[in-house]
């Protein structure tokens, strides 16, 4: 499978819950092939496009643009991996009682 | 002022510029760019109070060699044209070179003034079919005066969109580190629209960055968290030469179970290519490029993520696309001095194999010859 088929797709847990706007991997520098894991999704109820990095706790300017993605995404959510019981065409469908994790970079 | 940014911004990567260029930088624009623009005014404020007078009009260049032949003859004529081909041909080079800079990086073509032109086929051949264009739309004997006011408008329709992306990314600390923007300075640059005040800034962004990225000892967090938008897709990817192979279209992940439950303790994804390829009409109009014509970056190659993505291993020739082989071997390797095959290519020049072949054999060479940091 590739990521642009999971990009935009529609969230749902009981009911519609969002889309995907971007997809978190854990790359781990400490073994070997440097494996990057999907971390989880990134589910904004609002919007499908990217965050373009406004995501990242530390990024706050310029404010205008910054506060424009951020009322844009408001809302989102990260779903770890464990998180997701089906991937469909366009729709994927979250397990009961999935965590809802923040979606802000470290 | 528009296609300039990405010609300069092309130009400081390709001559390596450093923080330490800073100053030289800074110095460009608040000593370089304003003594231009008054040389400019005055120029202009002479000709209205001397010329309009007289009503006499500069419509031509060629007016301008009018008085320094009166002047000084056929020695200071001669010299006067000199400096009018150094400058035409340079300022038609710059924006050849923005417009090849600009549609090769887009595209993910090799690219660079640098490089030799078999090693970037279709960056130079859009720079020359730019130049024919250019050259042949001014004998169709086109005023260019309107030409260019009519370019001003397409540039200040483009302006925002180009600014907004260098505003951006000069406010963008994990980019440009200490050397990011303040509120002071994002207030000068929203007032005066001026990308100067981010491009010095900007130009030292690739020298912090790799200060953090994975290769670098003072660079300890394990994990390191990616997003695919925000880190991955549409960087370039850089061979272990430096060379510009491609820009990432897309991730490919190892077995997700499409349509059927996962099991709660499946594990994870992982990361198995970069894909590339053709990509701009599907963007477009929807749809996706056949897998065939996707070329395949197996993760295991990659060294380092960072502003863009390095290889641990060199360009294979089967790699390129399809264009750029064309495009090398049917036009610019048949122009004189342009086929400057690097050493050791020629020997990999198979065109027979499929791609699937080609990532196969790229793969087993990526594990073979990786060197870990």
């Amino acid at each position: 499978m590739i990521i642009t088929e999971l990009l935009g797709a529609r969230v749902f847990g009981p009911e519609f819950l969002g889309f995907v706007t971007d997809a978190r991997f854990s790359l781990d520098t400490e073994s070997v092939g440097l494996p990057a894991r999907l971390y989880g999704f990134i589910v904004s109820p609002h919007a499908r496009s990217s965050s373009l990095g406004f995501e990242r706790s530390g990024v706050r300017s310029p404010w205008p643009i910054a506060a424009l993605v951020r009322w844009r995404h408001r809302g989102s959510f990260l779903v770890k991996w464990a998180g997701i019981e089906r991937i469909d065409v366009s729709r994927i469908q979250l397990r009961p009682g999935f965590g809802r994790g923040s979606p802000e970079l470290p | 002022m528009t296609p300039y940014e990405v010609f300069f911004s092309s130009g400081a990567v390709e001559e390596g510029w450093t923080t330490k260029d800073l100053s030289e930088s800074r110095a460009h624009v608040l000593v370089g760019f304003p003594l231009g623009g008054w040389l400019s005014l005055a120029i202009a404020g002479c000709a209205a109070v001397v010329l309009l007078p007289e009503l006499i009009g500069v419509t031509a260049l060629s007016q301008v060699m009018l008085p320094v032949a009166m002047a000084g003859g056929k020695l200071l004529l001669a010299f006067i044209i000199l400096g009018v081909v150094a400058a035409t041909s340079g300022a038609a080079l710059e924006t050849t070179l923005s417009a090849g800079y600009t549609i090769a990086q887009f595209l993910g073509w090799p690219w660079g003034k640098f490089r030799p032109p078999a090693q970037a086929a279709c960056f130079h051949l859009v720079t020359m079919i730019c130049l024919v264009l250019g050259v042949g739309t001014l004998l169709t004997g086109v005023d260019p005066i309107q030409v260019t006011e009519l370019s001003v408008v397409f540039s200040a329709v483009a302006l925002p969109l180009t600014y907004l992306l260098i505003l951006i990314v000069a406010n963008d600390s994990q980019y440009m580190g200490e050397h990011v923007n303040g509120r002071a300075l994002n207030g000068i640059s929203r007032l005066l629209g001026d990308h100067s005040c981010c491009r010095a800034r900007c130009n030292s962004a690739h020298d912090h960055y790799w200060s953090w990225t994975m290769t670098s000892d003072s660079y300890h967090q394990s994990p390191r968290w990616l997003d695919a938008h925000l880190h991955l897709l549409d960087r370039q990817v850089l061979d272990v030469h430096g060379v510009p192979i491609a820009v990432i279209d897309d991730l490919e992940l190892s077995d997700i179970p499409a349509g059927r439950e996962i099991p709660p303790d499946a594990p994870p994804p992982m990361i198995t290519a970069l894909p590339s390829g053709p990509t701009l009409a599907t963007r477009i109009f929807g749809g996706r490029p056949p897998e065939s014509r996707m070329l395949r970056t197996p993760w295991v190659a990659v060294r380092e993520v960072g502003v863009v993505i390095k290889l641990s291993v060199g360009r294979d020739t089967r790699d390129l696309s399809w264009t750029e082989r064309w495009v090398r071997d049917h036009v610019i390797g048949r122009i004189p001095g342009g086929r400057h095959t690097p050493k050791g290519e020629e020997s990999d020049h198979d065109q027979s194999d499929t791609e699937a072949v080609a990532s196969r054999d790229h793969y087993r060479t990526a594990r073979r010859t990786r060197v870990r940091p």
